[in-house]
């Protein structure tokens, strides 16, 4: 069965280009533009991981992933979220609201796939 | 169709900026090559181009800049050194980066034979450096074996991982991490459940366990902590390194784990480190048996060094002497490093070493009030204290100011650069060789010199060095070299910028000085000082002599700019063989060895190193003096008066002294009333409205408060050396 | 509205003077002043002051007044002024400080014609005090002119 990996980014090129790679690689892949677009996802339907930009218009990463794990059933679905060099603070902070972990942009796809590999088999 | 435009658009944006910034980095290199920032920059973005621009279809660009990143990996690990080919290679490089972003498929003729040149071009950089490792001296060449050898060569290592308790709830699954560690290479995985409590206080969503791993692998111990990435600040992690050999090779080493596992017991480290010693201690003595069994039967000619050094201790030579192993035949240069690693040098902003100059310099000044008080208050105890004081302050000012100095090698790379762009541009084959490039310099003065020297470099390529033909006719080599040698002389550095081109005619100059009105055409002058007559201001003009005329361009601009710097410029010349310009300059300029002098009740500071000799001379002599010239120890000097040159109207002692100081290889007497005393002075700068004072280099504040001025010598007997119109 | 500005001000000769207080940084006895050789008559010398080494400017040529003989009461006032984007301190010798004065903004006079004796351009108002009118110098004027005059 395939897995199914839901990108929320605002930026529609990282989306796509996400999105189609991931296809490539033989995922199931979901869009969302920001928090609030994303959470109409969460209402049972089988999610495998959550890829997260962290600023975003209207509902941002981090509310996102609060969110998130308020939700039954998704206690312990994998999320990662993207991030920068330069915002390596907000690692913390993310983990605190329930991330598993976090892929550095900009990154090669096989980077993002090892990272992905690590939480979702 | 649409959206992968706007995909690309939006990563040839990103590009863009990344490639400015690049070009940024390459420029902040270009002045500092050992910048560590700009290094780092460098590297992040090449690593970046080479990442997204495989991500957008860009693969020529990716490939290419793996290329180049990996020069920088390497420049970045210290194992290469960012030199002028290699700045000016990825300069090149940048170039061809633009040309790659326009071009998404197949690459044009003349872009794919740019593409492999610089591709062969980067490949041979970082190969010699490659060749070159056994060459280079002994530690770096250890380091580098080392590096490589922990790259390729088996570690065995402890690991013990402890998941929080709550690990499961943010969505790790630690089974998911043993096996990302287990893939590393080869392992032995230990579970431990003893933590799991009993079922009625156990909670589903909680893990419990915990694993200890044996694992034998290539990869860095960096690799290893990047699987724990996510999760190593709430578990509990150790990576121990247990041996540089794959323990797990041994059955009697897995023996061993498999025993502790059976009795359900944790890893005895210390025992498991102990074992795994003994059996490659063991191994490592047989196989030394076997090689020389070996080197004795087949090839007896083969050095039994060689041939062990071969087979077995470029296995791990310097861990073995970790392990108390003594390979039985031991090639000296192969000395085992014993330290891990220390720190030999560190980064510090200039702008930190400024304030420690500025405080050591108050420093100073207060030692000398202190001295001052002291030597009033006549107490001997105090006088002692004091003493001792002024040793360390002294010490510290002499620490200090080494700390403030910087190698000349540092401001080179910009004159490689020059040098080997103009004298393409003047098509003509220049050669520059360094010499003492080691020599350090007060950073003032390294920044001040680079004009100069800039001038003198293109001066000499442009006019110098003559061209391919000329040089053939004449005998020379065809290719032209242009020397930068530096060198201590006692406590000035010096340096000279030596061409071997066509040298100066003396004949010419002469004649043109004298169209200039700059001598007359019965003022006798030696070679020497027609020469340096092109440093005179209004000697050159752009329609002179194209043999000579570059010469004088800016030369009296340059010999303005090294007498900023309390610096003197010298020229030699022989016409045909070429032209070494000598450029005397002070280490420092901020302190100075001074003597303290007094004229009309103000306090003048005199460099000592300058001074010859002080002789008294009576009032009258002067006044009487032919041509201001006195004979001193059999020796006419002509002297400056100074109450005079200052305009003093008051009458002055009747004992004056005269400060015999070095002039251009001639003396010169400088008449002061009397001397005060002879002092460690700090100079500093003249306030930015006084700077019309020529002769006036700086002022020093003196024990008590009252400011002391620092004479310039050499401006002095210039001003009137000038105006006396150069007759010697 | 009433914005209030403070001024210091002294002496040179019988003149009163004023000086905006942003561009005063100490007022000094008479310190150990070092001629400089070669130097214009306004240049007085230079002087250490805590380190820095600070030009002394003579003004009173610039409103042709006589300079006076150094007294108890003369001073030393280091002001500083910016000139070409860059700052300057200096000190200025005066004949005597005499107080600091605060008047509003729209209690100062503009520069009056005042004949040939002052150029006006060293004149920014007058303040009305004690039924005497005390000049507002244009510190940045007076002296930037000074020490740009000093380079050559």
């Amino acid at each position: 069965m395939k897995k199914t990996i839901l990108i929320v980014d605002d930026s529609e090129s990282i989306r796509k280009l996400v999105q189609f790679n991931l296809n490539k690689a033989g995922y199931e892949v979901l869009v969302a533009n920001h928090g609030k677009d994303a959470l109409k996802y969460f209402n049972g339907e089988s999610i495998h991981l959550l890829l997260t930009d962290l600023h975003m218009p209207i509902m941002n990463g981090m509310e996102l992933i609060k969110e998130v794990r308020k939700l039954e059933n998704y206690k312990h679905m994998p999320i990662l979220f993207l991030t920068t060099e330069t915002q390596i603070s907000l690692k913390k902070e993310a983990k605190d609201a329930g991330a598993t972990g976090w892929i550095v942009k900009p990154f090669v796809f096989e980077k993002l796939l090892t990272t992905i590999h690590k939480v979702l088999r | 169709m649409e959206d992968i435009k706007d995909l690309i658009n939006s990563f040839l944006e990103e590009a863009n900026e990344l490639i400015s910034d690049l070009e940024d980095s390459l420029l902040t290199l270009e002045q500092m090559p050992t910048d560590k920032d700009a290094i780092n920059r460098v590297f992040r973005v090449m690593h970046t181009l080479k990442g997204s621009g495989g991500m957008f279809g860009f693969n020529s660009v990716t490939n290419f800049t793996h290329h180049l990143e990996s020069i920088y990996f390497k420049i970045r690990n210290e194992e290469l050194e960012l030199s002028e080919e290699i700045l000016t290679l990825t300069l090149k490089s940048v170039d061809l980066i633009k040309d790659l972003l326009k071009s998404t498929g197949e690459l044009p003729k003349s872009i794919q034979l740019n593409y492999d040149t610089l591709v062969n071009q980067i490949k041979s950089v970082s190969n010699i450096s490659e060749d070159k490792k056994p060459i280079t001296k002994d530690k770096p060449s250890l380091q580098k074996n080392n590096k490589e050898k922990s790259g390729s060569q088996y570690n065995t290592y402890y690991i013990h991982f402890e998941p929080n308790t709550e690990i499961l709830q943010n969505g790790t699954n630690p089974l998911y991490l043993i096996d990302e560690l287990i893939a590393l290479g080869d392992s032995r995985v230990l579970l431990y459940t003893e933590n799991i409590p009993e079922i009625s206080k156990l909670q589903a969503e909680n893990c419990y366990v915990s694993w200890e791993i044996i694992l034998a692998t290539k990869v860095e111990i960096g690799d290893i902590m990047d699987v724990f990435i996510f999760v190593e600040d709430d578990s509990h992690i150790d990576i121990l390194n247990l041996s540089s050999y794959n323990l797990l090779q041994f059955p009697e080493f897995i023996e061993s784990i498999d025993h502790f596992e059976k009795e359900n017991l944790s890893l005895n480290i210390i025992k498991l480190q102990n074992l795994g010693k003994k059996l490659i201690e063991e191994s490592l003595t047989e196989e030394h048996i076997k090689v020389q069994k070996e080197v004795k039967s087949e090839t007896p000619s083969e050095p039994i060094q060689q041939k062990v050094q071969k087979e077995e201790i470029k296995k791990k030579k310097t861990k073995s002497e970790e392990l108390n192993i003594i390979p039985p035949i031991s090639n000296s240069k192969q000395k085992p490093k014993t330290s891990v690693s220390t720190f030999s040098t560190i980064r510090v902003s200039s702008k930190k070493i400024e304030t420690l100059m500025n405080l050591v310099s108050e420093m100073v000044t207060s030692q000398a009030h202190l001295n001052l008080l002291a030597e009033n208050i006549q107490n001997s105890e105090l006088s002692e204290a004091v003493e001792n004081l002024e040793k360390l302050t002294r010490e510290l000012r002499d620490n200090a100011f080494e700390i403030s100095l910087i190698p000349i090698e540092s401001m080179l790379t910009r004159f490689r650069r020059l040098i080997r762009d103009l004298s393409n541009e003047v098509k003509k084959d220049i050669t520059f060789s360094t010499e003492g490039t080691d020599t350090e310099l007060d950073k003032t003065i390294i920044e001040n010199l680079s004009d100069p020297l800039m001038h003198l470099f293109r001066n000499a390529i442009d006019h110098g060095i003559e061209d391919k033909e000329t040089r053939i006719r004449r005998g020379k080599p065809e290719v032209g070299n242009i020397t930068l040698k530096a060198f201590y002389s006692g406590t000035y550095v010096m340096i000279q910028i030596i061409d071997d081109g066509g040298g100066i005619d003396p004949d010419k100059i002469r004649k043109k000085a004298i169209e200039k009105g700059l001598i007359s055409a019965q003022d006798e002058l030696s070679k020497n000082a027609i020469i340096n007559l092109i440093t005179l201001p209004g000697f050159s003009t752009a329609e002179t002599v194209t043999d000579i005329s570059g010469r004088g361009v800016g030369m009296d601009v340059v010999k303005k700019n090294i007498q900023k710097i309390q610096g003197e410029l010298q020229i030699d010349s022989k016409l045909g063989i070429g032209t070494t310009f000598t450029l005397k300059l002070p280490l420092t300029l901020s302190i100075i060895d001074g003597l303290i002098v007094n004229i009309e009740n103000t306090p003048y500071i005199i460099s000592i190193p300058v001074i010859n000799k002080i002789r008294p001379v009576e009032h009258s002599a002067i006044k009487n003096a032919f041509n201001n010239t006195l004979v001193i120890d059999n020796e006419q000097i002509p002297f400056i008066y100074l109450r005079e040159h200052f305009d003093i109207t008051s009458t002055a002692p009747e004992n004056e002294l005269m400060i015999v100081v070095n002039y251009e290889n001639q003396h010169m007497g400088i008449i002061i009333d009397q001397i005060e005393k002879q002092s460690q002075v700090v100079v500093k700068p003249i306030g930015k409205q006084l700077h019309h004072q020529d002769i006036i280099s700086g002022v020093s504040i003196m024990g008590d408060g009252k400011v002391a001025l620092v004479l310039d010598t050499n401006k002095i007997i210039h001003s009137i050396d000038n105006s006396l119109h150069i007759i010697k | 509205m009433d914005k209030l500005n403070s001024y210091l001000t002294f002496k040179l000769g019988n003149e009163t003077f004023a000086a905006n207080v942003a561009h005063v940084l100490h007022i000094l006895g008479i310190p150990d002043i070092t001629k400089m050789p070669n130097s214009p008559d306004y240049l007085m010398g230079v002087m250490n002051l805590r380190g820095q080494v600070l030009p002394v400017i003579d003004p009173h040529f610039r409103f042709k007044i006589e300079p006076q003989e150094i007294t108890k009461d003369t001073c030393i006032v280091v002001i500083e002024i910016k000139h070409n984007e860059e700052n300057y301190q200096l000190g200025s010798l005066v004949d005597s400080v005499e107080e600091v004065i605060e008047i509003q903004q729209e209690k100062i006079l503009p520069p009056p014609e005042l004949g040939a004796q002052y150029n006006s351009k060293y004149i920014e108002g007058v303040i009305p005090h004690k039924e005497k009118f005390i000049l507002i110098l244009n510190i940045t004027q007076v002296f930037s002119e000074l020490s740009s005059s000093l380079k050559i």
